[in-house]
């Protein structure tokens, strides 16, 4: 097959690869390559690390197999190809009563891509990961073309499995029913830490999330803007259409005064008695998407997200990340802090019961220390570090995060026995060694 | 729109993006190929994203009984 010479970079810009790149274009075309010269899958390289990348390798890109190849309207069980985005998904299927059950923070993001990470989205406290509600799908492996049901080990190895089994051709996926395309949100301000966690412990609502000031300190630490939702029908004014970051910002665009001036202007747009707004569902879930490539607002050096999870008993050693995070003040706006529930699907799914902590961060020495830092810190409180969003992350101690990681290795070795899958990431953090 | 597109070589990458964006106007494509099973899936996606009709066909160019019958 036809392939190309690229050099591409995951979302946070920091790492980057050149290898050669294949677009099949057919199921067909894609089978006889995985068959003739296997590579990892990527999608719309939306993962922040290096965990989509094949430095000096080849990769398969899937973006064109991207269509919906069946839809049952009693039952909401649909099959896609696993190129197709969350988004699409959502704003074709919702008007006629579906959604994917579970969508993460960009609706960019491919099918392939969700189970390859086991995303979660703002309800995980209610229906768990993206990878419980696959019913099936096929896998591209040594061995050809094989089903995965769950149960099976395949499927606990492929989901968050990081595409090292194999290349997932299709995936059967049941869908959640919705009312419409609109949803309706409720919007309160947030005074500190404590807040922040009651407001969170007690919502009911089918999709919360936490908006948090990472750049605030002392007795406004952890202050931010709690959002909770449910979807509906109604009418609302249509999505915007997006907007682009056209260059690299300069540094100055997201410096630490103009960071805690907007965080501060951000947090005040929500009245102090709270708000309640309609919205199309797109603004809710993939509020980010509006802006193409913004990505680029850090500038050349690219950023990087530190996710992680410390269960519910570790409340405090996650409060201490923050307050390191604040006092280091190289965070952005971009910070979300969320109650997670047990609910994952895989060996190497992220998700735990706890509380889960997303900021960004421009890159650079400062920012690779603080990182380096709140990784020990998530080790020591027993928690774990998301490897769909990771570029720092130490062998050693990420292994240790994810205790099933030895089984899984073991699965993908039947599957993938010459490692022809293997990522930057897999390497980095040598995943796939087996003691 | 009302109409329906008929598309020849539908399964070529340029005619399934045009494939889509009719679909998305709300318009019927008959989509003719040789590749069924890509042709019929294709079919799929064009009915879902709000075709009315949304139909694989057979078509040959090198095939006269196959062009007539189009």
């Amino acid at each position: 097959m036809h392939t190309k010479t690229l050099t591409y970079a995951g979302w946070g810009r920091v790492h980057r690869a050149t290898g050669e790149v294949a677009r099949p274009e057919r199921q067909s075309a894609l089978a006889r390559m995985v068959k003739e010269r296997p590579g990892p899958a990527i999608g719309n390289l939306r993962s922040y690390g290096d965990v989509c990348l094949n430095d000096g390798g080849l990769a398969v890109d899937m973006t064109r197999l991207d269509r919906m190849m069946a839809l049952d309207p009693e039952t909401g069980v649909l099959t896609v190809e696993a190129g197709v985005r969350i988004g699409d998904l959502a704003r074709i299927l919702a008007p006629q009563g579906w959604l994917p059950a579970v969508m993460p923070g960009t609706g960019f993001a491919t099918v392939g891509g969700a189970i390859a990470n086991d995303v979660h989205g703002k309800n995980h406290h209610h229906v768990g990961s993206f990878g419980q509600h696959v019913r099936a799908m096929t896998v591209l492996t040594g061995q050809g073309a094989q089903q995965a049901v769950p149960e099976s080990d395949l499927f606990a190895a492929t989901v968050g499995g990081m595409g090292q089994t194999g290349v997932i051709a299709t995936a059967e996926l049941q869908l959640a029913p919705t009312k419409g395309d609109v949803i309706m949100v409720t919007e309160r301000r947030i005074t500190d830490w404590d807040d922040h966690l009651a407001h969170l412990d007690a919502s009911t609502a089918t999709y919360t999330v936490g908006w948090i000031d990472a750049t605030a300190t002392g007795s406004a630490l952890g202050r931010g803007i709690l959002e909770e939702a449910e979807t509906g029908a109604g009418l609302v004014p249509p999505q915007k259409r997006a907007k682009t970051v056209p260059v690299d910002a300069p540094g100055f665009a997201l410096a630490p005064p103009v960071v805690r001036l907007f965080n501060a202007a951000y947090w005040r747009r929500v009245p102090a008695r709270g708000r309640t707004v309609g919205k199309p569902i797109g603004d809710f879930f993939f509020p980010l998407d509006k802006i193409h490539d913004w990505n680029r607002l850090y500038g050349k050096a690219g950023f990087h997200q530190f996710q992680c999870v410390v269960p519910l008993d570790q409340a405090d050693a996650l409060r201490a990340m923050l307050e390191q995070i604040a006092k280091a003040g190289v965070a952005s706006p971009l910070a979300v802090l969320k109650r997670m529930g047990p609910g994952r699907a895989g060996l190497m799914s992220f998700p735990m019961e706890g509380y889960t902590l997303a900021v960004d961060f421009h890159a650079g020495e400062t920012t690779e220390r603080l990182v380096r830092a709140l990784e020990q810190a998530t080790h020591a409180a027993g928690g774990r570090i998301y490897l769909a969003k990771d570029s720092l992350g130490t062998p050693g101690m990420v292994r240790e995060m994810y205790p099933e990681r030895e089984r899984w290795a073991e699965i993908v070795a039947q599957h993938d026995p010459e490692g022809a899958m293997s990522t930057d990431l897999i390497r980095r953090l040598k995943l796939r060694d087996v003691a | 729109m009302s109409e329906t597109w008929l598309i020849l070589g539908a399964s070529s990458a340029m005619a399934r993006a045009l494939a889509r964006a009719v679909a998305d106007e709300g318009a019927g494509v008959l989509l003719a190929g040789r590749d069924m099973a890509d042709l019929e899936a294709q079919a799929t996606d064009c009915g879902l994203r709000g075709a009315p009709v949304a139909e694989a066909v057979t078509f040959d160019a090198r095939d006269p009984a196959g062009v007539e019958a189009i």
